[in-house]
């Protein structure tokens, strides 16, 4: 499997149509579900997507290392498009109120959540909040980076992670009640 | 520990997730957008350095004299002397082929001719002719005969003369033979083209079969010979082994002659001219920056923002280098060179904010001045900043520069064209740029942001150059030039959203010192 991988990343750097089309059938879900993350609506994770292979495929000789490394890159090209889509937003920047408590999650409730309700209460987030969680948790950018990024103070990154988590726990421990009142 | 097993179990649930997607459609889309083959830039290289190896080639053979043919060796083709004797001695004991020079001649009409056949050339590696001896006696004989009677004057020439054999003494009375044409088919070995004939000696090349001298294949080349070990003959001479001492009509060779062929041999060698130089001057930087083909439509503003800060590229270049001038003018190059860009930052620019305060509204106030009474109450204020800042950001660049070129040589001046390419060794940035972020940042090598604006190294470049120089003494010139160089890569990073790059136009002047000078022909 690696040395295929290898070998059709090889010929993607040579920028062969066949092993790129092979690439995309690779690469395609797994940035749909990191865009996924970052946008909403559905015809604009299609266009970030397209955006992001366009630039995985034109850049690809960028690319030093295997398959774990270029998964690596890929992710963050991903990551870059969506930031710069949601830049261009021009995001508001929300004022930071007290922190809550840490609510905590019952245990057990996670497992049997699917992905598409994970989602569901993580669109209900502000997106500020969503966007932090989403760098820090789910991509382990760190808190400079995600600073960087995002035209905030680390401080301030943190705070909204902090808001994320217990906003997010809240709403999963809201939603489960509702999840079983379906069964 | 809760709070964080939560977490893992989210992100766990994502890497899990892998959505249907249509790829089909997704591929009809992007397919458009792609580059296309890969461009090889190598091959550029490879051409350029095949085109250098060529010249070259063609520069070294062009230097030389026309074509050597070496003379295939005949065994059978020993003569025999007059008196029985074969003629043995440095021909024969010379290993291997050697630089021959034959003269062919044209068969007269009427006249014998031995020489047609082409088997009467003796098998010597050494120089030889062949020519119809008078009187119809065949030439090969006559022309052994005549290197018997050479070797003989080697040492000692008056008694030799008197010593030649009766048959190879010329009449003075008789009538000299029409000379025929000959055709010089090789100019390589040993020559001694002396004009003056020894007055001992009674023309015995005409009436022997000795060779012309040779007056139509100019100056030709030789390499420096080696003293031989020295043989005898069979009449007990001594004479030198391996070699044609002499080839004209009076057939001495002394000592003298022999350092005079050996300094002439030495003047034929291939040699260069070594020049060092010091340039500087002022040039001209044309930058080129535009959005990255990726980057989209995202960078446009700012790329807008940076080309109305930044201006007025002004830059200059100092380069040592070391040429080597061929006798043909062929010129290699090779040195180091710096060079800086200056370029201007202007940033000037407003932020407007507004800002809610609890202040005075109204005020009320009697005739002496005084407030008699005022409300309060939130209004809004208009902070208006204004930033200003202008430095030089200094864009700077060490180069290792080599190539070729053409050098034409005047009396007091010379021109020289030449290019090349370049190998970036170090290139460094200093000064401030507006950020993506709408900030000014301070650019300086080894900061934050630096490695995800530029490169440490721009690579390969290609520079061309034209210059003109006068004598200022016998070892100094004076000497102008306009350049130009492009760097291949741009300057900013592979990941940055721009693409940076610099076309360099500019002037120099400075001197050229010759190490060592071309020996002339």
């Amino acid at each position: 499997m690696h040395a295929d991988f290898n070998q059709l990343l090889k010929s993607c750097k040579n920028f062969d149509r066949k092993a790129q089309r092979q690439m995309l059938d690779l690469l395609a879900p797994f940035l749909f579900s990191i865009c996924k993350r970052y946008e909403r609506s559905c015809p604009n994770i299609q266009d970030l997507v397209q955006e992001t292979l366009i630039l995985i495929f034109n850049n690809i000789e960028q690319c030093r290392g295997e398959e774990k490394a270029f998964m690596g890159w890929c992710r963050r090209i991903a990551i870059n498009v969506c930031l710069q889509k949601i830049r261009k937003k021009n995001l508001p920047l929300e004022t930071l109120d007290t922190i809550g408590a840490d609510p905590g999650v019952p245990p057990g409730i996670l497992s049997k959540m699917g992905v598409d309700d994970i989602l569901q209460v993580l669109d209900q987030l502000p997106e500020n909040q969503r966007l932090v969680f989403n760098l820090s948790v789910l991509d382990g950018y760190s808190h400079a980076e995600i600073s960087r990024e995002m035209n905030i103070t680390e401080s301030h990154s943190r705070a909204l992670l902090t808001r994320a988590r217990a906003a997010l726990q809240d709403l999963i421990t809201k939603k489960e009640p509702l999840n079983n009142a379906y069964r | 520990m809760h709070i964080d097993k939560f977490e893992d179990q989210i992100k766990q649930a994502f890497e899990r997730h892998r959505p249907d997607t249509d790829n089909d459609a997704l591929w009809e889309n992007i397919e458009p957008h792609l580059k296309k083959k890969k461009k090889r830039r190598g091959i550029i290289f490879f051409l350029w350095g095949l085109g250098l190896g060529l010249l070259l080639l063609f520069a070294w053979f062009n230097d030389r004299k026309p074509i050597a043919v070496p003379m295939a060796a005949t065994p059978a083709a020993t003569p025999a002397t007059p008196s029985g004797h074969a003629v043995q001695g440095r021909n024969q004991a010379s290993p291997g082929p050697q630089k021959t020079r034959a003269h062919t001649e044209t068969a007269t009409p009427g006249r014998p001719d031995h020489t047609a056949s082409g088997t009467h050339i003796p098998a010597t590696p050494a120089r030889t002719s062949s020519r119809t001896a008078p009187g119809g006696a065949p030439s090969t004989i006559a022309a052994s005969t005549k290197n018997a009677a050479r070797q003989q004057h080697l040492e000692t020439p008056i008694r030799e003369a008197a010593a030649t054999p009766p048959a190879l003494q010329a009449d003075p009375a008789a009538p000299e033979p029409p000379r025929n044409t000959y055709t010089v088919t090789t100019v390589e070995g040993p020559v001694d083209d002396r004009s003056t004939p020894n007055p001992a000696t009674p023309e015995p090349s005409r009436t022997a079969g000795h060779n012309e001298p040779d007056k139509t294949a100019g100056a030709p080349p030789a390499e420096p010979e080696k003293p031989e070990p020295m043989a005898q003959n069979s009449d007990g001479v001594k004479m030198e082994t391996g070699k044609v001492q002499a080839r004209d009509t009076a057939g001495i060779i002394t000592p003298a002659d022999k350092n005079q062929r050996r300094k002439k041999s030495k003047k034929h060698k291939y040699t260069w001219e070594r020049n060092v130089g010091l340039q500087a001057g002022p040039a001209l930087a044309i930058r080129h920056l535009d959005e990255r083909p990726w980057s989209g439509t995202a960078p446009a503003e700012y790329l807008k923002a940076r080309k109305s800060t930044e201006s007025s590229l002004e830059s200059f270049s100092a380069s040592l280098f070391y040429s080597a001038i061929a006798r043909n003018g062929l010129v290699l190059k090779a040195g180091l060179d710096y060079r800086q860009s200056n370029e201007k930052f202007h940033l000037a620019f407003r932020k407007t904010e507004n800002e809610q305060i609890i202040g005075v509204l109204t005020q009320t106030v009697n005739s002496a001045g005084a407030v008699i009474s005022q409300t309060t109450g939130p209004k809004t204020v208009t902070k208006t900043t204004e930033y200003a800042r202008t430095v030089y950001n200094h864009y700077r660049y060490l180069n290792l520069p080599f190539g070729f070129g053409y050098r034409r040589l005047g009396k007091k001046s010379h021109w020289e064209l030449s290019c090349g390419a370049d190998i970036n060794l170090l290139f460094r940035v200093d000064g401030a740029i507006y950020n993506r972020y709408d900030e000014v940042s301070t650019l300086k090598f080894g900061g934050v942001f630096y490695d995800d604006v530029f490169r440490h190294h721009t690579g390969f470049g290609l520079w061309a150059a034209y210059a003109y120089g006068r004598k200022l003494t016998d070892q100094l010139r004076w000497q102008v030039a306009i350049h130009t160089q492009a760097s291949l890569r741009p300057v900013s990073a592979p990941d940055y959203e721009l693409v940076q790059q610099y076309f360099n136009f500019g002037l120099q002047a400075g001197v050229v010192y010759r190490l060592k000078k071309m020996k002339k022909l």
